[in-house]
């Protein structure tokens, strides 16, 4: 093969390449394009702050601090977890983590709020830029978290994870064949990560900034 | 004497009720505690057409069921019902000390309905059960309504027939539909059915806000309308 149809080819090759790559790449990627609002006293950039009350406390103990593993060398970040006992009133403005009744087949939920207290209004709350905080429930009903009748605690530690990552204004992955904690339901040992995957990670890093 | 040990025992009365305060559940919640409550509304909450749709299912992390049988599976009750009567909503709320106002979360509306149908249970036609629906409506700081939903699946309609699969809460004394938009389907009318054999039924076909893609909902649809619905 001579010179100019090698370059011919592998320019070819190249071409057909990039754009797969490119593609796969943007699969990969989902995080939500909305912001908090700069008046928001707490965001991922300058660390989120968890206050984990007395009914998250009571029926799931201290496993809260799991929120701390998104930390990593980026942006974005979580800075504190005070739980109680310590009094809520000495954390003004630090998200609330609690306990709900929920529908047996929901583990966690993250809410929105803008300046007033109102609930974000957007197709996907997390594309707005009205976010001026955050507060995550999880189930109160610990058999939610049962596997083959058994509590299971990585399956709760997965859903606080996961729910923290909703704070960090992360989707879930359209991509379903992508490890990720972000994925819903049970962790697997395949694609529904218990904890925080190099793709999580990179969704942080791009979205917050490194 | 008597009118001394009366003097005595009414002292002791006065000084017994001055040390006990009234209980001021703002000076109760700084005493170690988030104020964290549930606010019942017993009246008809009645769903303005026009009304501001939050859907907050985005953000939550609940079972994705990849087929039909998994749906029967995690079921203890699967049956044809009507909604009759709307019961009221439950509103779980938070004090929030930075914006000092109570904050909205989890909440549902509880609905009767009556049974026309049954496939799996221990239950009978014409039996009375209660649904807890996870949506409820939420007057925004302007007075302004919301229907907040935590559920893909848009609110059930009174008097109109649905297809349920669920299951019992012991706790909350009530059901829950088994999954977000795997829970309750409605009876096709001849336009679905026909866009069900054709193979062209879309998402928005559906009962369900059309907020994000719902990966499983058009095949475990169509299953349903196989099985249930012919």
């Amino acid at each position: 093969m001579n010179g100019k149809k090698y370059c011919f080819l592998l320019l070819l090759t190249l071409f057909l390449l990039l754009p797969m790559k490119s593609y796969a790449s943007a699969e990969n990627l989902y995080y939500a394009s909305g912001n908090y609002v700069t008046q928001a006293p707490i965001n991922p950039i300058k660390g989120l702050t968890f206050y984990v009350d007395n009914s998250a406390i009571t029926t799931y103990g201290s496993v809260f601090t799991v929120a701390f593993d998104w930390n990593g060398d980026y942006k974005g970040k979580v800075s504190a977890v005070a739980q109680y006992p310590a009094s809520s009133s000495d954390f003004p403005g630090y998200f609330n983590i609690n306990t709900r009744a929920f529908s047996l087949d929901v583990k966690g939920q993250t809410f929105f709020y803008t300046r007033w207290g109102d609930l974000v209004t957007a197709t996907n709350p997390m594309d707005s830029y009205s976010i001026y905080k955050a507060k995550i429930s999880i189930n109160s009903n610990r058999s939610v978290f049962n596997i083959e009748n058994k509590f299971n605690s990585t399956y709760l530690a997965k859903t606080i994870r996961h729910e923290v990552g909703h704070v960090f204004l992360l989707n879930h992955p359209i991509n379903q064949y992508i490890m990720s904690i972000m994925h819903q339901g049970e962790p697997n040992n395949s694609t529904i990560s218990s904890t925080i995957s190099s793709n999580d990670k990179n969704n942080v890093l791009i979205k917050w900034g490194n | 004497m008597k009118r001394l040990i009366l003097l005595f025992l009414n002292l002791s009365f006065i000084l017994i009720l001055s040390s006990c305060k009234a209980t001021d559940p703002k000076v109760a919640e700084n005493d170690n505690t988030i104020p964290s409550d549930t606010q019942t509304t017993d009246v008809i909450v009645d769903i303005p057409a026009d009304i501001e749709v939050v859907y907050n299912g985005g953000m939550s992390d609940r079972v994705i069921y990849e087929d039909l049988k998994q749906v029967e599976d995690k079921s203890s009750l699967i049956i044809k019902a009507v909604p009759k009567k709307n019961l009221g909503q439950e509103v779980s709320t938070t004090y929030d000390y930075e914006l000092n106002k109570d904050l909205p979360d989890a909440g549902y509306t509880k609905w009767e309905f009556e049974i026309t149908k049954v496939y799996k249970g221990d239950v009978d036609v014409k039996d009375k059960l209660v649904l807890l629906h996870d949506y409820y409506v939420w007057p925004r700081s302007d007075g302004k309504k919301q229907l907040i939903t935590l559920s893909s699946l848009k609110p059930a309609l009174k008097d109109k027939e649905y297809l349920m699969f669920l299951q019992y809460d012991d706790i909350n004394k009530g059901y829950w539909l088994v999954g977000d938009y795997m829970g309750m389907f409605a009876i096709p009318t001849d336009e679905i059915k026909a866009k069900i054999k054709a193979k062209t039924l879309k998402q928005p076909d559906i009962e369900v806000y059309d907020y994000e893609p719902l990966q499983y909902l058009i095949p475990i649809y169509s299953e349903v309308a196989a099985k249930y619905f012919n």
